[in-house]
Parts: C-alpha cells; sequence; structure tokens
C-alpha cells in the first residue's frame, strides 16, 4: 500500500464518522477503526512485512494517521454528545429547583472552638480533664498561691455561694473564676509526669457586655514532668498557636504576672487580620493578647505534694469566647448565649 | 496608673522618644497601656500588677526605666535642715494597735499659707487623674505618686488634744469623711483626737480635720498600715482611695520618713510654712534588708538556657539587688526594700529573665512524645451531638443563672443554689435544670419567625440537698417536631451510645410535662430522665407560643453507662421473610405490652424483629378502639423459611393478641 491508500482510508473514516447520527454510532464507527481488531490495527501488523527501509517512515504515517483519525472521532462524539437525546417535555424536571435538604443541625461555635483546641493540645499529648464548677475557696485561691484577703484575688470577681453554713467552713463555696482548680485537683489525683488540658465554665461577677459574661469558657493546661523548662512553654505553645491561628502565626512572650505561675508571661499572637502590619483590631500593634502562662510556681507544686527540686512544669489558660470570637469574627461576645437563629445557622 | 513623661524625666531621662521607653517597659513586663497626648503633654498609662506596688509610684517606674535603658536614676534633690527638726513635739502620739499600725511618722508644719498649688505641680496631678484642692493637699498627693507612700494632712488645731491615738473604731463611732460621706468606724482601725475618730486608717481623713483655707500648722501623717487589715476595712465600707489602693498591696518602709520629709520641704518651698518643724516615729530605726541564698543554677533549670552569669548579675545590681557573697554558685543576696514580691529563686530567675528579653529564651521543645488517652465523656458527647444534629438539632449554650428566684422545673431535686455578687448580696440563682433556658431560646426563635425550634445542649444544673451542694451535667433538648421525632432523636442519641438495648420509656408524671404525654426513660431499669410535651403553663412563663417537647437525661449517668466500642458480630446471610399485620385492640393498649406479647407468641429462634409502622383511630374503627400495624421479619439461621411457616407465625401472634388483648385482625 501507498501513501494515497492512508488518505483514502481517512477520507472513507471522515465520511463513516459523518454518517454517525447519534452518539453510540459514533462510538461503534471510532471502535471498529481505532479499536483492537479495528482496520488501522491491521496496517500496523502488515508493517513487519516491509524491508527495513521503509518501515520507519511508513510507521511514521500509519501512526499520524491513527492520531488523526482518534481527533476526528472525539471531535465528533463531542458534537453529538452536545445535541443529544430530547427528552419527553413531560419529563423534564426544574433542576434549578433547590435540594429537598434534610434540616441538619449546627454547632455551638464555643463548644467548637474548645473541641479544635482540645484536639490541637491531644497531638501533643495533653489529655483533657474536668472537675467541679462550684469550688472551694482553698482550691480556688489558696492552693494556688493566691491568699484570700490580697489584692492577686481581685481580678477574680467571685461569685461566692449563699450558704448559711459559710462561716463553720474552712473555705467558702464558690463557683470557680478560672479553670485552675482543676490543676490541683489533678496533681492530688496522680504522680508526674502529668499532661492535661482543662475546658471548662468560669464565673465572674462581671456585669454582660460587649466583652465580658458572668459565665463563660476557659481552656486551662498543665504540663508537670521532670526538667520542663521555659524553653518548653515556648515551644508547645507556638506549635499550638500555628495549629489554631494558621501556620504563619508568630508568637510574642511578655513578662506578666500570675500568683500561680513564676516567671509568668502573657502570649501574643501576631493578629489575624493584617498579619503584623498593624489595623484597629490590633490598636495598630501588630499582636493581640490571647493567653496567659508561666512555670508552675513552686508553692503550687507544694501545696500538691508534688517535689518542686525534682518536679517542674508550665501551665497556661486562654479564653474560648475570646478565641472564637477572633477566629470568627465574632464583634460581641453575646451573641453565643442569645439563641438567635440567623446567628446559630451561621456555623 | 497614670502620669507625664515629663514627670518621669524628672527622674530618669533617657531622650528617647515616649513610644521607644514604653515599648521597652512592655517587653520588661510594665505594661503600658496607652501612650496620649494632652495638653501637649504626653501621658503614660501602666497597668501594674498586683505584685509590683513599687511601680505605682513615678519613682518606682523610673527605676524600671533606667533598668530597661541604662540610664540612671536621679532622686529628687531637697535638703531638710535637721537642727530644726529636734524641737519637743507639742503635741501626742499613741500607737494602740502596733501589729496594725507597725510605724507611724507624725510631723508637724506651721504658719502655713494654703491657697493654689504651683502650676507644674497641679499640671501633673491633673495628668494623674486628680483635682486640685489646695497646696497642702496637692502635695500629700504629688508626693503619694512620686514615691508611692500615702501621706495624709490634718489641721492641727483641729486635733482635740493636740492628740493622734491609732485604735479600733468603737461602736457607734461615726466619721464624716473628706468625700462628705458618713462611715460607721466600729471596729475599724481609725486615727483618732482624744475624742473621736478623725481617719479611717490607710483609707482615707475625716471632713472635720481637713486642711482649709484657714488651716495655720498641719500635722502630717506618713504610716504604714497592715494590708489586710486595710482591705477588710475597704471592703467593708466600699470605700477605696489611692492611699488603701497602695496599702494593701504594700509600700516601700524606706519611703515612710523620706515621704515625710519631702512633703514638708515642698510646703516650706511651695505654701510659705516656717522651717521650724517636729516629729515623732515609732520606729526610727530601719529593719536590715531581707536576704536570699540563689542558686544561680536555677536560672537554666527554669528557663532551659542559661544567662551569663556577668549578665545576670549585672541585671539583678541594677535592679537595686545587692549581692553581698558569692559561694559556689550560690549568691547571697539582699533584696531591695520595695520589693516585698521577691521571695524565692524563681522570683529572682524571673527578673533576670524579664529584663534579659523573653525573646532571648529559646522556642524549643524538647518535650518527648506523649499519649493523649480520649476522655470517655468526651466521646460520649461527640456521639450524642452528632445524633442530635443529624436529627436537625442545632447547639446552644445559655446562661448557668434563672434570672428568677424561685425553683422552676427542677431535674435536680434540693433547694435552689443563690450566689452572692460584689455586694455581698444574693444576685442569681443557678439553674436547677435546663428546661428553662431551653424554652427562652425556643422564644427567641419564635421571636424572629420560627415557628418553635429543635435545641439541645449539655450542661451543669445544681442544687443543694442535705448532702451538701449539687452539680450535674445533664442533656437537654427540645423539639417542635411533637413526641415521636424526638422520641426518635433521644433513641439516635442511645443507639450511638450502645444503650439503645437498655433504655425503656414509661409513661409517667412531671409537674411541669402534660399528663398522659409523658414518659420517663431508664437505662437497664435505673431511671435517668423524662421526655414529654411542656406543660402550657411553663410554655406561658417563657413566652412561647408553640407547644414544644422537651427531654431531660442525666449525662453523667449515660457517659457511665455509655458502650461506644464496637465489634464486629456475625451476621444472617440467609433470605428474611417479612409480613405485615395490622389489628384492632383497645385504645388504652400500650404498644410495649403488644410488642411483647408479639415476641412472646412468635416461633422461638425465628422472630428477629417486631417494627411497629402505623397507627390509626378514625373511620372504620370502633370507637374506643385502635388499629395497629407492625411487620415482623423471620428468619431461620440455618434455612430458607417456607411461607407455611411464616404463615403460621403470623397464625399464632394473632391469636395470642386475640387471647390477650380481644383484638381483632383487620382486614
Ligand atoms: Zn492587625
Amino acid at each position: 500500500m501507498s501513501d494515497t491508500d492512508l488518505a483514502a482510508l481517512q477520507q472513507e473514516f471522515t465520511t463513516a464518522l459523518a454518517a454517525a447520527k447519534d452518539a453510540a454510532s459514533a462510538e461503534r464507527v471510532k471502535s471498529d477503526w481505532l479499536g483492537r481488531t479495528g482496520k488501522l490495527r491491521s496496517l500496523t501488523e502488515q508493517l513487519g512485512k516491509l524491508p527495513p527501509d521503509q518501515k520507519k517512515a511508513r510507521g511514521k504515517a500509519i501512526n499520524d494517521l491513527k492520531l488523526a483519525c482518534e481527533a476526528a472521532a472525539e471531535a465528533r462524539l463531542r458534537e453529538l454528545s452536545a445535541s443529544g437525546p430530547k427528552a419527553a417535555p413531560a419529563d423534564v424536571i426544574d433542576v434549578t429547583l433547590p435540594g429537598a435538604r434534610p434540616r441538619l443541625g449546627r454547632r455551638h461555635p464555643i463548644y467548637a472552638t474548645m473541641d479544635e483546641m482540645r484536639a490541637i493540645f491531644a497531638k501533643l499529648g495533653f489529655e483533657a480533664a474536668y472537675g467541679p464548677e462550684i469550688e472551694t475557696a482553698y482550691y480556688n485561691f489558696v492552693s494556688l498561691n493566691i491568699p484570700l484577703d490580697h489584692p492577686a484575688a481581685e481580678p477574680f470577681d467571685t461569685w461566692y455561694l449563699d450558704d448559711p453554713d459559710a462561716a463553720t467552713r474552712p473555705y467558702r463555696f464558690l463557683l470557680r473564676s478560672h479553670t485552675s482548680p482543676v490543676q490541683m485537683h489533678v496533681m492530688e489525683g496522680r504522680k508526674p509526669p502529668i499532661r492535661v488540658v482543662v475546658p471548662g465554665k468560669v464565673f465572674r461577677t462581671d456585669p454582660a457586655d460587649a466583652s465580658h459574661l458572668p459565665v463563660f469558657h476557659q481552656m486551662e493546661g498543665l504540663m508537670v514532668e521532670e526538667n520542663v523548662t521555659f524553653a518548653d512553654l515556648k515551644g508547645v505553645l507556638s506549635i499550638a498557636m500555628k495549629e489554631l491561628f494558621g501556620a504563619k502565626t508568630e508568637t510574642r512572650f511578655r513578662p506578666s504576672f500570675f500568683p500561680f505561675t513564676e516567671p509568668s508571661a502573657e502570649v501574643d499572637v501576631s493578629c489575624l487580620l493584617c498579619g503584623g502590619g498593624g489595623c484597629p483590631a490590633c490598636k495598630g500593634s501588630g499582636w493581640i493578647e490571647v493567653l496567659g502562662c508561666g512555670m508552675v510556681h513552686p508553692r503550687v507544686l507544694e501545696y500538691a505534694k508534688i517535689d518542686p527540686e525534682k518536679y517542674s512544669g508550665f501551665a497556661f489558660g486562654m479564653g474560648v469566647e475570646r478565641i472564637a470570637m477572633l477566629k470568627l469574627g465574632v464583634p460581641d461576645i453575646r451573641h453565643f448565649i442569645r439563641s438567635h437563629p440567623l446567628f446559630l445557622r451561621q456555623w | 496608673m497614670k502620669f507625664t513623661i515629663d514627670w518621669l524625666s524628672d527622674y530618669c531621662r533617657t531622650g528617647l522618644p515616649a513610644a521607644t521607653v514604653a515599648e521597652l517597659l512592655t517587653k520588661a513586663g510594665i505594661k503600658v497601656e496607652g501612650l496620649e497626648e494632652r495638653g501637649g503633654e504626653t501621658v503614660f498609662e501602666l497597668e501594674v500588677t498586683a505584685n509590683r506596688p513599687d511601680c505605682l509610684s513615678v519613682i518606682g517606674v523610673a527605676r524600671e526605666v533606667s533598668v530597661v535603658t541604662g540610664k540612671p536614676v536621679v532622686e529628687p534633690p531637697f535638703k531638710l535642715e535637721t537642727t530644726r527638726t529636734m524641737r519637743s513635739p507639742d503635741w501626742m502620739l499613741d500607737v494602740q494597735e502596733p501589729e496594725l499600725c507597725p510605724r507611724y511618722v507624725g510631723r508637724t508644719v506651721k504658719g502655713l499659707k494654703v491657697g493654689p498649688a504651683p502650676g507644674l505641680l497641679r499640671q501633673r496631678l491633673e495628668a494623674v487623674g486628680l483635682r486640685s484642692v489646695n497646696n497642702a493637699v496637692d502635695i500629700t498627693n504629688y508626693v503619694l505618686y512620686e514615691c508611692g507612700q500615702p501621706l495624709h494632712a490634718f489641721d492641727l488645731d483641729k486635733l482635740s488634744g493636740r492628740s493622734i491615738l491609732v485604735r479600733r473604731g468603737k461602736a457607734g463611732e461615726k466619721l464624716k469623711a473628706i468625700d462628705g460621706r458618713e462611715y460607721d468606724c466600729a471596729g475599724a482601725l481609725v486615727i483618732a483626737d482624744a475624742e473621736k475618730p478623725v481617719a479611717i486608717a490607710g483609707v482615707m481623713g475625716g471632713k472635720d480635720t481637713e486642711v482649709t483655707e484657714g488651716t495655720k500648722d498641719i500635722l502630717l501623717e506618713s504610716a504604714v498600715f497592715d494590708p489586710v487589715a486595710v482591705r477588710r476595712t475597704s471592703r467593708k465600707l466600699g470605700l477605696a482611695s489611692d492611699s488603701s489602693y497602695r496599702f494593701q498591696r504594700g509600700v516601700d518602709p524606706a519611703r515612710v520618713d523620706w515621704a515625710s520629709r519631702r512633703a514638708i520641704y515642698l510646703m516650706r518651698e511651695h505654701a510659705g510654712a516656717r522651717p521650724d518643724t517636729s516629729h515623732l516615729d515609732t520606729r526610727p530605726e530601719s529593719a536590715p534588708k531581707r536576704q536570699l541564698q540563689f542558686k544561680v543554677a536555677a536560672i537554666a533549670r527554669v528557663l532551659g538556657r542559661d544567662v551569663e552569669l556577668p549578665m545576670a548579675r549585672r541585671i539583678l545590681e541594677t535592679l537595686g539587688f545587692e549581692i553581698r557573697e558569692d559561694l559556689d554558685g550560690v549568691w547571697r543576696i539582699a533584696i531591695p526594700t520595695w520589693r516585698s514580691d521577691v521571695a524565692r529563686d524563681v522570683d529572682l530567675v524571673e527578673e533576670i529573665a524579664r529584663v534579659h528579653g523573653y525573646d532571648r529564651i529559646p522556642t524549643s521543645p524538647r518535650v518527648h512524645i506523649a499519649l493523649a488517652p480520649p476522655n470517655p465523656a468526651d466521646e460520649a458527647s461527640a456521639a450524642a451531638k452528632d445524633a442530635l444534629r443529624a436529627s436537625g438539632h442545632d447547639e446552644v449554650l445559655t446562661l448557668s443563672f434563672t434570672g428568677k428566684s424561685a425553683a422552676e422545673a427542677p431535674f435536680l431535686a434540693g433547694e435552689p443554689v443563690g450566689v452572692l455578687g460584689k455586694t455581698g448580696k444574693r444576685e442569681e440563682q443557678m439553674r436547677q435544670g435546663l428546661l428553662p433556658s431551653l424554652l427562652d431560646a425556643v422564644r427567641m426563635h419564635e421571636a424572629y419567625g420560627e415557628k418553635g425550634a429543635d435545641l439541645f445542649e449539655i450542661a451543669k444544673v445544681y442544687a443543694k440537698d442535705p448532702r451538701g451542694f449539687q452539680e450535674r451535667s445533664i442533656l437537654g433538648v427540645v423539639s417542635s417536631r411533637g413526641f415521636a421525632a424526638l422520641k426518635g432523636a433521644l433513641e439516635n442519641v442511645l443507639d450511638r451510645l450502645g444503650l439503645l438495648a437498655h433504655c425503656s420509656f414509661r409513661p409517667a408524671e412531671r409537674g411541669h410535662l402534660v399528663p398522659g404525654r409523658t414518659a420517663s426513660v431508664s437505662i437497664d431499669g435505673r431511671e435517668i430522665g423524662a421526655i414529654g410535651e411542656v406543660s402550657p403553663a411553663l410554655a406561658a412563663a417563657h413566652d412561647v407560643r408553640t407547644r414544644p417537647c422537651a427531654a431531660e437525661l442525666d449525662w453523667d449517668a449515660l457517659v457511665a453507662a455509655a458502650k461506644l466500642r464496637r465489634r464486629f458480630g456475625e451476621f444472617p446471610t440467609l433470605p428474611a421473610v417479612q409480613r405485615d399485620i395490622a389489628v384492632v385492640l383497645d385504645r388504652q393498649v400500650a404498644w410495649a405490652d403488644v410488642e411483647q406479647a408479639v415476641r412472646a407468641a412468635a416461633p422461638a429462634g425465628l422472630l428477629e424483629s417486631v417494627q411497629f409502622f402505623d397507627l390509626y383511630e378514625g373511620k372504620g374503627i370502633p370507637p374506643g378502639r385502635k388499629s395497629v400495624a407492625f411487620s415482623i421479619t423471620l428468619r431461620a439461621p440455618d434455612r430458607t423459611l417456607t411461607s407455611e411457616e411464616a404463615d403460621k407465625a403470623v397464625q399464632a401472634v394473632v391469636a395470642a393478641l386475640s387471647q390477650k388483648f380481644q383484638a381483632t385482625l383487620r382486614q
């Protein structure tokens, strides 16, 4: 066969394709020619009989023909499927109507944020622990190195229980004003190594406004092992903040004061909105304060009967509402407790 | 604490822009909250933590500025000629409570010309937020802000018997303070003259003895009062002042006499007072500085990195610590009088770290990996919440307070728990059940045009019973879609918790649910809660217009009972035969009893399940009767059942129902 034969074959194929009036017939033409037992396949088989000097050129010509036919078949198929078979008018449905969605309940953003934070610290080996919301002044203050009748207790505007027997008790009952008392319960209940996070409700006598609620949530963390240092605290929290706010998040540790940690620090993260350049959300500073932390005060370890010469640890605590507001852009903390349907359905 | 940068510069001139100083201070833990331009002056606002009362004065802040900038502190230069101060006093001092007033320095100054204070002094006080009164009073305030030592000026001529007594207030004693209000002095530490209290010690002076335009001679008090006593009095009277704020946190004992002399000096300079003065001091000798043995190895042990010892030494020394001895890595350190907060190794480590810079501590966790076993409560709540959301319930978060004084729809038995607010009065009450909070959430939905709401929450409720204060986590659910839908949602929860086969619902009564439309929920026979239609009265009390159904279950009990671990179970592969049966029987026959009878009657080993699918009353059914339709699924483990076997089983079931409940087959 010569190259003219190939041109004739191509012409024949084109005519057959054009004759196919629907996709199925076009597919049939395609497989008759290009399939495993198709006409073009037999051309390739004949190649073997040719003298070697002709083989190469002929092989290329056959291959070109194959590619051209394949492209023509695809084009024809596309053309046919675009027109396609027509449905009877009675069978046509309005596919633009909304789907019949089963009603799906939403997670509350505070619980969702708390779950997310818990999961992050679980990856770092911190298990969740819980404790009572009704506490004694011993666990809420004294054992955490906050003397009663001391200004250090002042930031914890505490709800005390109305208790006719208060005078007869060594320590008054109260609603915990932070999740830190659970640190003490955990340390009393087991020996180091300890790694826990404590998510939960806390109570303050703050009246509700755009950034305060009398009941809100915190997540406390505690790690007590041999040779735990401030460098470990910085490392663990830097990683956790990247997980929580995004891989580009930078952290900054500023000296601060908490009675139950020494040294203590406040932690800022680079502003989520401007990335550190400065904007109204971060008051132009590029930083946003998100948590407090420090090395567990040796006094606190002593209260828990853990030897501060042998063990050391760090603790940290953050407000769940504050983190949720930052992450989700919620401008007023009261949205979380109002149960407004249009708020609940945003999540 | 607010002050002008110009005032700060009197004691430490840095030559740096205010913003730079603010940044350096903040980095070292003295947090500058704001920098404000006011009347051409830059005003610093500091947030001073409870452990650093030394920074409640401009000199104290200047010391910190000196540490972070390396520029020296310059104490205000003044000289009080000592020769004239030795004159024997013409007044009397008697401290009857030395425990509560460990030191009292009184100084008199005479021939004062009371008038307006000099402009600079007034400006500085106004920037702090104080109103100018007169030169004498302004000077006491100025010195308070300058060095942190509270002072009080009495009009000496108005002190009965020219006496100062430090004693406890007697029953019935009252004092009209300079704020114009009257305070009960009983039991409080007071400053009194021969007759009556003239000041509440450490808190506020009295109106009758204050310095006025006619005042000529002054008795100036500079004292130390017990922090706890001042705090208790201040709280009890609901009266706080710059003085009480500082006394509660502790004052620098080395400034007590200094402040007194400084104020007298300023009164001579700016209020025309005569140079002669007399003074009494109940503890003129100064106490030795406290000392601490500091193991320098603590630096690396706490921080995870070494700070070079010369650097550590320099930091401590610039902060005013004296390193008196260095024995094999143990430094004997004398603590400055103004740093009562420093008591242990770690306190010194913090001083070194904060000045050296927290950012120089590496951020390199070398903590080993550890397991964090899942908490069973978290696993159970994830499963339950999943099930509730899948059935269309939104999760809500509601306050733990009821806002009401009486118990309402309690879940937990006992008395309501009340809580005392700032005033010490009962201000709020803890909820005893979740239903009232959930109904408020439903009302919120109705208010925004929703026809009811499907909501849930897991939270604690509280009560007081004879054993004490109790708290318990409960799961509360409300539904707008009727009893069966809510029960179905609960069954899904129980299924996810592995408890469906352990639970039972029985007719029950609850005060806040509609009788005849209420069931108790039990796990293995132990009651854990209830489900039912909310009573119209309770719904109305919460302005809910729809008729929601609600359920409350003891969540702690569910977590304890939950079986979350699953294992593969062998399942049949031979086909089953399913037959539908509809019977007509008396209306009051419960489905649970019908199901039990069906199970008992079906051929042993063949009945796989009994599935209710329809209930019908009305046309075609006699009054008082109902039609109940259900299907039974039969399957043999070893063979395919024949249709005769299935027919026989159906006959047995129908015969049993007819015998037991006079049921008839519905055609
Ligand atoms: Zn920003």
